[in-house]
C-alpha cells in the first residue's frame, strides 16, 4: 500500500510560500520606507527678503507647520547662517560689517505629499505667492528622482509579490488536483454507500485544511525563530528593526489568511472539476 | 423490491441481456448464477445504477432509476449493501477507523459492536485492511451491511473470495431471516438450496 504522502507535499509548500511571502514583503516594506524617508529629508529652501523682520518670518514659519504638506520647519536665523558660512570658508567674522543674508526656513516635506509633482508645484506657487518670500529653491530634479525610484520600486514589489501568489496558486492547484485523484476511488466507494457529495467534500476540505494549519503554525515557529535569530545577531539595518518586525508579523498573519482562502477556494473548484457523479 | 421491466443491455454490438423482465420480493435470497461474463456482474450494476440499461426500466423499492435525480440515488443507495470485488474498503484505514467512518458519516453507529461480534472482527480492529486476507476482507464487507442494517444486499462473487463455502451460505441465511435482508449475490456455480434467479441465453431468444 502506497502511503500518501500529497498532504505532507502541500503542507510544505505552503510553508516555504508563507515564509518566502512574507519576508519578501517585509524587505520590499522596509526598502519602500527608506526610499520614502529619503524623499521626507530632501530639503527646500526659502528665502525672505531683506527687509523682513525675524519676527515676521518666525510668524510665517510657525504659519507653515499647519500645511498639510510640510514636516517639519526650521528657521535659519541670517546671523547664525553667516556665521557658519564664515566657519565653512575659515573667514574672519570682522569681514563683514553689515550682514548680507537673508532669514531663511529649511522646510521638510511629508513623503506623500512630495511623492506628487503637482503638489511641488502648488507648494512652490504658495511660496511665491507670499510678499514676505524672496526666492523659493525646491530640487525638483531630486524630488522627481526619488519618486520615480519609489514608483518602480512599488510596481517591481507588487509584481514580484504576484507572482509569488499565482505560483503558489499554480501549485497549489496541482497538489490539490493530485490529492484528489489519489483519494478518487476511496470516495467512490463512499458514494457507492450512498453518502452526500457534500460529505465527502468536507472530508476532503478537512484533509486539506490539516495541511494549512500545520503549514501555518510551523510557519509562526520558524518565522520567530528566524525574526529572533536576524534581531540577535545578524541586524543589518538596526535603525529599521521594528520596521521589519512589524511588517513580517503583519505580511505572515495577512499571508496565512490569504492563504486560507485561497485553499479553500481552490479545494472547492478541483472538487467540482474532479468529482463525478456515480 | 426489485423489478426489472424489459431491460437490455448492450456493449456496443455485444448483447448481455435483451428485454429480461423479472421481480424480486422483499426479504428473498436469490442468486444469479452463470458461466464467465454472462452479464452476471452487470446485472447488479444495473441494480445500484453504476450502470444504465441500454433500453428498459429497472425499478427499485418502486422507483424507476431511469430518470432518478442523484440526490435521490444517493438516498436510494443507503439502503442498499453493495460488494463488488474491490469489496468497496478504503484501504490505508484500519478496520476500526473504516467502520467508525462509514457508521458515522451515515448516522448508523448504534449496531456497530453487533456486526463487530457477528462477523468476529475484535481481534483484527486495529490491522490495516490492505493488511487483511480476502476473506477477512469479505467479512468486513459483510460487517459493514450489517451495521448500517441496509434492506437490500448485493453480492458479486462471494465465494470467490470466501473459502469456507457453507458457513458463508449460513451467514448469508442468517442475515436473509434473522434481519429480514433481501439479498441477491452472483456466484458461478449454482447452489442447490437457493432460489435461482435465471435471466441469461435471453439474447439469443430471438434469433431460436
Amino acid at each position: 500500500m502506497k502511503k500518501d504522502s500529497t498532504r505532507l507535499v502541500i503542507t510544505f509548500v505552503m510553508l516555504i510560500f508563507l515564509l518566502v511571502i512574507s519576508l519578501s514583503t517585509s524587505i520590499l516594506y522596509t526598502v519602500n520606507n527608506y526610499l520614502e524617508s529619503k524623499r521626507s529629508n530632501v530639503p527646500v529652501f526659502v528665502f525672505f527678503k531683506d527687509n523682513v523682520s525675524k519676527e515676521q518670518a518666525l510668524l510665517y514659519a510657525n504659519s507653515l507647520k499647519t500645511h498639510p504638506g510640510v514636516k517639519s520647519v526650521k528657521f535659519i536665523d541670517k546671523s547664525q547662517a553667516l556665521l557658519d558660512i564664515l566657519s565653512k570658508l575659515n573667514l574672519p567674522q570682522q569681514q563683514f560689517s553689515e550682514n548680507p543674508l537673508p532669514y531663511s526656513l529649511e522646510i521638510f516635506l511629508k513623503p506623500q505629499f512630495a511623492a506628487e509633482p503637482s503638489n511641488i508645484n502648488s507648494i512652490e506657487k504658495t511660496f511665491k505667492s507670499n510678499s514676505l518670500i524672496d526666492e523659493v529653491r525646491i530640487p525638483k530634479g531630486l524630488f522627481a528622482n526619488i519618486s520615480q525610484t519609489t514608483l518602480t520600486f512599488k510596481e517591481f514589489s507588487y509584481v514580484l509579490i504576484g507572482v509569488f501568489i499565482l505560483l503558489e496558486i499554480i501549485i497549489l492547484a496541482l497538489l490539490l488536483k493530485i490529492t484528489y485523484e489519489h483519494k478518487r476511488d476511496s470516495y467512490d466507494k463512499l458514494k457507492l454507500l450512498g453518502i452526500k457529495r457534500v460529505k465527502i467534500f468536507l472530508m476532503f476540505l478537512k484533509h486539506i485544511f490539516l495541511s494549512w494549519f500545520f503549514a501555518s503554525l510551523l510557519a509562526v515557529i520558524l518565522g520567530s525563530i528566524i525574526m529572533f535569530l536576524y534581531i540577535n545577531y545578524i541586524n543589518l539595518v538596526p535603525v529599521y528593526q521594528n520596521d521589519i518586525l512589524i511588517s513580517f508579523g503583519a505580511s505572515g498573519g495577512l499571508y496565512i489568511v490569504f492563504s486560507f482562502i485561497i485553499l479553500m477556494v481552490l479545494s472547492l473548484f478541483v472538487f467540482f472539476i474532479e468529482d463525478e457523479k456515480i | 423490491m426489485i423489478e426489472f421491466v424489459d431491460v437490455s443491455k448492450f456493449y456496443k454490438d455485444r448483447c448481455v441481456f435483451k428485454d429480461i423482465n423479472f421481480y424480486v420480493k422483499e426479504g428473498q435470497l436469490v442468486q444469479v448464477s452463470g458461466g464467465f461474463a454472462c452479464g452476471k456482474t452487470t446485472l447488479l450494476k444495473l441494480i445500484c445504477r453504476l450502470e444504465k440499461p441500454t433500453s428498459g426500466d429497472v425499478k427499485i423499492f418502486g422507483e424507476p432509476l431511469n430518470r432518478i435525480k442523484y440526490s435521490r440515488l444517493m438516498h436510494l443507495r443507503r439502503h442498499m449493501g453493495v460488494v463488488f470485488d474491490d469489496f468497496g474498503l478504503i484501504e490505508n484505514l484500519s478496520v476500526k477507523a473504516y467502520l467508525y467512518l462509514v457508521t458515522k458519516l451515515l448516522k448508523r453507529k448504534q449496531y456497530l459492536e453487533e456486526a463487530i461480534d457477528f462477523f468476529s472482527l475484535q481481534n483484527l480492529l486495529d490491522t490495516k485492511i490492505f493488511n487483511l486476507s480476502l476473506s477477512e476482507k469479505y467479512r468486513l464487507a459483510l460487517a459493514r451491511i450489517l451495521a448500517l442494517r441496509t434492506p437490500l444486499v448485493l453480492l458479486d462473487e462471494p465465494f470467490s473470495y470466501y473459502k469456507n463455502k457453507q458457513e458463508l451460505i449460513n451467514m448469508l441465511k442468517t442475515l436473509n431471516e434473522n434481519y429480514k435482508m433481501t439479498i441477491i449475490f452472483t456466484s458461478y456455480a449454482p447452489i442447490e438450496s437457493i432460489d435461482h434467479l435465471d435471466i441469461f441465453n435471453s439474447c439469443n431468444v430471438g434469433e431460436q
